[in-house]
């Protein structure tokens, strides 16, 4: 008896240091299946020719993520090709931010001719499985072995305000490392973003 | 004719004052930091939140009412607004609304050369405070208070700390 509560304390424990700190470089990432705007689910273990993936946690009400969506866009611009799409997922609660809300992202993804699927995580899983806690919060795996590795976690580049100031594209940086199958030099990077509202239980 | 120079001049001192009192500073990580760690003898409370941020919002009238409950304790505030350089004049406009004790400054540095410094556990997710007591010691509260009361027993315990 003493021995399974313990074994529950441990697991317990283990369960909530996950929760708290999330995925990290060399972590195995899960998949998954949300619905995209156009009502059909993604999963990554659709995309056959993948290397990897860029997973963007973003939202539409966020200025920081605001910022970000033509950067967003010209990373799968530039990399989709190479075998590194970009999968963005909006894992708001839309009850306290109704921009964030599922018509919202239709909206939002046709205005700004989003080419990347755009997902709606709405049952926070996903992100809560990844640790993402603000928008916009980049993950990129790679397909190793038919498993998923965490390669890089962190900000797009190193100055939200301004794309033109940017002194080093970081995700950039990792992906072009990636396609040359080198280390990831600066594997995790932080970034200062709007919080996620988790849903009251 | 003298008199009417210094009479405007007196004006135009004062009006400029006022308008400077108002103002917004930009500061970098290192300036933040010497500003909360050089406030000696006074519990400080540090508040990171930025105009855009709906929770920040939300729980800044905590601050107001935390502000006027300690107004005569030795209890510091300082605001850190997270907006864009180009958005500071926003930020002192909403930031006066709020009738918040102390003052506000913008912190405009690369994250990812100051948040390692500051706190490796913190991802970056606004609104953060953090409390330092009288001897230097930083207490972190990576969340949105939920009431007013809970931020001010935090400062009530960090008062009667030796």
């Amino acid at each position: 008896m003493k021995h399974l509560l313990a074994i529950l304390f441990l697991f317990i424990v283990s369960i909530s240091i996950a929760q708290t700190t999330g995925y990290k470089p060399g972590d195995k990432a899960i998949d998954f299946s949300l619905k995209n705007i156009d009502g059909k689910n993604v999963s990554l273990k659709n995309y056959n020719d993948a290397k990897g993936y860029i997973v963007v946690f973003t939202c539409n009400h966020c200025p920081y993520a605001k910022a970000y969506e033509s950067r967003i866009e010209e990373l799968n611009q530039k990399y989709a090709s190479k075998g590194y799409p970009v999968i963005a997922i909006n894992p708001n609660d839309p009850v306290a931010y109704p921009e964030d809300s599922y018509e919202n992202m239709q909206k939002n993804a046709a205005e700004k001719h989003f080419t990347f699927p755009y997902l709606l995580d709405e049952t926070q899983n996903v992100a809560k499985t990844y640790g993402a806690l603000k928008t916009p919060h980049v993950y990129i795996l790679k397909k190793v072995n038919n498993e998923l590795i965490v390669k890089y976690v962190g900000a797009i580049d190193d100055n939200t305000e301004s794309a033109k100031d940017v002194k080093k594209k970081y995700a950039e940086n990792a992906l072009n490392e990636l396609l040359q199958d080198k280390t990831v030099k600066e594997p995790e990077t932080k970034a200062i973003g709007c919080g996620i509202k988790w849903k009251k239980n | 004719m003298r008199q009417l120079i210094v009479f405007t001049l007196a004006i135009l001192v004062s009006t400029t004052f006022k308008v400077y009192s108002q103002e917004i500073r930009i500061v970098n990580y290192d300036q933040l930091d010497k500003l909360v760690s050089s406030t000696k003898d006074s519990v400080v409370v540090v508040n990171f939140w930025a105009t855009t941020c709906k929770p920040c919002l939300e729980e800044l009238p905590y601050f107001a009412e935390a502000g006027k409950v300690n107004k005569n304790e030795p209890v510091k505030f300082l605001f850190v607004s997270m907006d864009f350089t180009s958005k500071k004049e926003k930020a002192a406009e909403v930031f006066s609304k709020y009738n918040l004790p102390g003052k506000c400054v913008l912190l405009s540095e690369n994250p990812n050369n100051w948040i390692n410094k500051f706190n490796p556990q913190w991802g970056g997710d606004i609104p953060y405070t953090f409390l330092q007591d009288k001897k230097g010691n930083r207490t972190h509260y990576p969340k949105t208070f939920a009431t007013s009361e809970e931020l001010i027993n935090l400062i009530k315990k960090e008062l009667i700390k030796q």
